[in-house]
């Protein structure tokens, strides 16, 4: 009697403890991020506490380096690299930027590379225009109707920053609104610039509330974890390894002449890919056929952005095509291992400031 | 002597009417023998009126096996979930994403996923959910899926989910995989594919 009562109990305090779950990742926002923007960013990282993460493949522990796939896991990988949430009219000048003192900066692997390099999916501060720097924009026509230009979804800030002290040899000082000076130390400081883009519905047909739905906060999620990674890396071996910059795409592919793509199989648009992948691995009934095939398609487009090749960046788990095929039959063609080539990844160990 | 004359005059009177539907009866019966009347619904259609309302009618409808009228119902709803379905694999291949649609894409948003993806994983998640529901429609998913597969001009991810899907489909219904033409499909795709 007395165990059943204490099965009862804890199961209830369980549900309780599950269903209250805040996360551990505290943002601190900037004056201009709207309240409705605080709470659906607010929501989706509770969500992200209490969710259950597949990862049959042992990919994503590999490449975030994590021991398991716990919520709780992934929520510190995401606290060391996510700190600062911006808004996209935040001010990128005189009265926000600083030097603050000259800096000593890690010396380039490649020192040709270290100065005035293409920044590539970091967004460019030396414009002074972050709306057109390398974030992650979309061109949804509510942001036409107020603004004619692309409507920011997130950007990694704090990286860029970075890479504009380092130039400069000084250490960068920024002011977030609201929350006072931060002095940019090193590339993983956290500080995102997030759009409209970010908290608009991904089909034009849709009604605006469904922003708040599980596709929309994974979509979100994915994003963040995107941009996180842009938080890491050095350019101990090339400049273009510092804050895991993007590569060109090249000729024959979709986005062929933009800075869209990543050369290494360890970077932003893997990080979002397993994400999702885990996403859709871990999660039960509680997802729909719809919601699965949504998250399913924006997988494979981060995916086809790697130029390592695939077959040995997947390293593909229980729940892929061939795994499924091949429980039932044998000689499948296309699920003959191809020939394996040499897996490019870079160093996600950042670099910091030396000293002054 | 009067009342002997009416009730002579009322059984020739029945006999009579006997008579004539015992000839409309003949006449109609060996005008279509075996088939439905013309107002008869084809298969899966509406019932509609039909000559049971005659009189005798039960005896012709014996000759002539029908659907019961539930039976008859779910066919016309199953062919209209066709047709319907059928319209929305239309739209939705009109709404799948190209080359050229990439082409118009900005460099800052090919940097995230281009809302011309958006939309069409709105679509294809749209598919999948009605499939969901209504396992029926797999065989015209599956064409859906073969064609949206082979169709070079559309985005490598696209087209890798559909290849994924057909070959599931296809191993589901006909319990083998999808003997597709490698010339078509390129090795991308495939390897995509094979990610998820």
């Amino acid at each position: 009697m007395f165990a059943r009562f204490a099965a009862l109990t804890l199961m209830t305090v369980g549900f309780l403890v599950q269903a209250g779950a805040a996360s551990t990742v505290e943002l601190k926002y900037s004056t201009g991020v709207t309240a409705k923007q605080r709470e659906l960013l607010g929501k989706d990282l509770d969500r992200l506490a209490t969710m259950r993460f597949g990862d049959s493949s042992g990919e994503l522990r590999r490449v975030l380096k994590l021991s398991d796939t716990s919520a709780s896991s992934l929520e510190g990988w995401l606290r060391t690299r996510a700190r600062y949430v911006i808004d996209e009219k935040h001010p990128f000048d005189d009265d926000t930027v600083f030097a603050l003192a000259p800096m000593e900066y890690p010396a380039a692997g490649d020192v040709s590379g270290s100065q005035n390099t293409t920044v590539d999916g970091v967004p460019e501060i030396a414009s002074s225009k972050a709306e057109e720097g390398g974030g992650t924009p979309s061109t949804s026509d509510q942001g036409k109707a107020e603004d004619p230009g692309p409507t920011i979804v997130m950007a990694n800030m704090g990286a860029a920053l970075y890479r504009v002290g380092r130039e400069n040899q000084v250490l960068v000082g920024f002011n977030v609104m609201g929350q006072g000076l931060v002095p940019i130390t090193s590339p993983r400081v956290g500080l995102f610039q997030v759009g409209r883009g970010l908290f608009q519905p991904l089909s034009p047909k849709w009604e605006p509330k469904v922003v708040e739905d599980f596709v929309h906060s994974m979509f979100r999620m994915d994003t963040l974890f995107h941009e996180a990674r842009h938080s890491d890396g050095s350019a101990k071996v090339a400049a273009k390894q510092l804050a895991f910059g993007h590569e060109i795409c090249p000729p024959g592919h979709e986005y062929a002449g933009h800075y869209a793509c990543d050369r290494p199989s360890n970077g932003p648009y893997r990080v979002g890919a397993l994400i999702l992948r885990s996403v859709i691995e871990g999660c039960g009934p509680e997802c729909s056929a719809r919601d699965t095939e949504i998250l399913t398609l924006l997988y494979a487009d981060s995916m086809s952005r790697i130029l390592t090749p695939l077959t040995r960046a997947s390293q593909v788990g229980q729940d892929d095509l061939c795994a499924k095929l091949l429980r039932t039959r044998t000689n499948i063609p296309f699920c003959e291992a191809p020939d394996e080539s040499a897996v490019q990844e870079w160093d996600e160990a950042p670099e910091a400031a030396i000293g002054g | 002597m009067r009342r002997s004359k009416v009730f002579g005059i009322l059984v020739l009177s029945i006999l009579g009417l006997l008579f004539v539907e015992y000839v409309i009866v003949s006449w109609s019966g060996s005008k279509s023998p075996g088939v439905p009347g013309p107002a008869a619904p084809p298969e899966g259609g509406a019932p509609g009126p039909s000559s049971s309302t005659l009189t005798h009618g039960h005896q012709i409808d014996a000759a002539v096996p029908r659907p019961a009228p539930v039976e008859t119902a779910v066919q016309a709803a199953r062919a209209q979930a066709r047709e319907d379905f059928a319209r929305f694999l239309e739209e939705t291949a009109a709404k799948l994403p190209s080359f050229a649609d990439a082409k118009g894409v900005s460099a800052s948003e090919a940097h995230g996923h281009p809302a011309i993806l958006n939309t069409a994983a709105a679509e294809l998640g749209e598919l999948a959910e009605r499939l969901a529901r209504d396992p029926s429609l797999r065989p015209q998913a599956l064409e859906f899926y073969q064609a949206c597969a082979l169709n070079a001009e559309l985005l490598r991810p696209v087209r890798a989910l559909c290849f994924n899907r057909a070959q599931l489909l296809h191993a589901d219904l006909h319990h083998e995989i999808w003997d597709y033409d490698p010339a078509r499909i390129p090795r991308d795709v495939i390897e995509l594919a094979k990610t998820f």
